[in-house]
């Protein structure tokens, strides 16, 4: 067995800070609408963050749910930053005004990326499941650029409903002078898990127009995408951790982990398998001593002669997504041949 | 000070953190990471530490990749 290196402390972690609401996203990954009825306290939350600070976290990436239905965000936010964790969030944008985008800027969020599901309102609404939330995220794309918090983006999430919308959506960004752009992934977890992804075609034809955009825009708008739709099969080195060398591999538990509006911490938001919670051990303890993590950082003699080892490290959550791409790539690892789940596993 | 002396002086809030094969930087207002050798590390702190640093020519290249990256400039030595 070979030990991939990890970091003393995840670089960064992904935060559901609340599963509170307003939307009904047909691909919502944490089910969102109504909070959790054992969600952290305010005094939870903060000692998480004085534990983050004390691990020397990088950043904070707040999503949720909505985070701005928590009543204690700006609190947070202020909290982590006091403490030097850069913040970032993803929001709906419903409830961006002038003020709360003021107090974003104020609270010293860093990065702000607004969920944009289409380039037409009637495809983004009918996703999201509330007429006017279009509107609404555009109206709040503007007025986060006019504030002089560093980053302003949107990100989609690629389904067969909105996958042919992608370049319109892209040139929408353009036109809305966003900084970057991330197209996401579907993930096979709550309502996620029925709504119906892009085709194999589709995706394939989506990373050409992916990586024509993207040299075409290159200085002017930092078009990202998730792995499940960047993947290539013919190629056999991904661009993935490129700035770890050394860290090759799906980041889960390696450089960062996931921690759920009740306490549960997961390798990734993705990877739906407890590796502890906050309210019984540390986050330091979790980080050196969960099973799970030690596991994900040692793959298998197996996994390791396979070439895509190099993307998913032998314990990447392909259980998890049900981007038909991303399986359709992975078809021939063993682990998915013996048809086990993460959980069985 | 000598003429030719290289002087960098760093622009942007940076934050550090040591790991056994050297350390980690974060830049904050653009998101990146960047994997640090001990010789890295060591020259990031102490520019942190100081604000402005001379830099030898074998270490030209790495202030020099920082420089594009928009995390440091070189400015003219006093004299």
């Amino acid at each position: 067995m070979i030990s991939v290196r990890y970091l003393s402390a995840p670089v960064f972690v992904w935060w559901d800070v609340t599963y509170a609401c307003n939307l009904r996203c047909r691909q919502c990954y944490s089910s969102s609408g109504k909070a959790h009825p054992n969600e952290l306290s305010r005094e939870e939350a903060m000692d998480i963050i004085k534990q983050l600070a004390e691990m020397k976290v990088f950043y904070i990436y707040f999503l949720g749910g909505e985070p701005l239905m928590r009543r204690d965000f700006f609190e947070l936010a202020e909290y982590a930053h006091e403490c030097g964790i850069a913040v970032m969030m993803n929001t709906n944008g419903w409830f961006i005004t002038p003020t709360i985008a003021d107090r974003l800027e104020k609270a010293g969020l860093m990065h702000v990326r607004v969920s944009i599901d289409g380039a037409r309102a009637r495809t983004h609404d009918a996703i999201r499941g509330v007429r006017g939330s279009f509107k609404r995220a555009i109206k709040a794309v503007k007025i986060l650029r006019k504030t002089n918090i560093p980053r302003i983006g949107i990100s989609p999430t690629v389904l067969a409903d909105n996958v042919t919308e992608m370049a319109e959506l892209i040139e929408l960004a353009v036109k809305l002078e966003v900084d970057e752009m991330q197209l996401v992934q579907l993930c096979a977890r709550g309502r996620g898990s029925s709504v119906q992804s892009a085709s194999i075609a589709q995706l394939i034809e989506l990373r050409k127009v992916f990586y024509e955009y993207k040299n075409k825009l290159a200085g002017k708008l930092n078009l990202t995408a998730t792995e499940g739709i960047l993947l290539d099969n013919t190629n056999k080195k991904y661009e993935i951790n490129s700035l770890f060398p050394n860290f090759w591999g799906c980041p889960a538990g390696r450089t960062c982990l996931a921690i759920e509006a009740e306490g549960t911490i997961q390798p990734c938001i993705l990877y739906n398998i407890p590796v502890g919670n906050i309210r019984k051990s540390s986050l330091k303890e979790i980080w050196h001593e969960s099973p799970l993590f030690r596991k994900m950082r040692t793959p298998s003699e197996e996994c390791l002669k396979c070439h895509y080892v190099e993307f998913c490290s032998g314990e990447c959550p392909i259980d998890s997504c049900i981007d038909r791409l991303f399986r359709y790539q992975f078809i021939e690892c063993s682990q998915k041949k013996e048809e086990k789940s993460h959980g069985e596993r | 000070m000598q003429k030719n002396q290289r002087v960098f002086k760093l622009v942007m809030d940076i934050s550090l953190r040591s790991e056994d094969f050297g350390g980690l930087a974060f830049v904050p207002i653009t998101g990146e990471v960047i994997q640090l050798n001990h010789t890295a590390y060591k020259l990031l702190k102490d520019i942190i530490d100081r604000k402005e640093l001379m830099v030898n020519s074998k270490d030209l290249i790495f202030w020099q990749k920082l420089e594009i990256r928009g995390v440091v400039k070189e400015v003219k030595p006093d004299d």
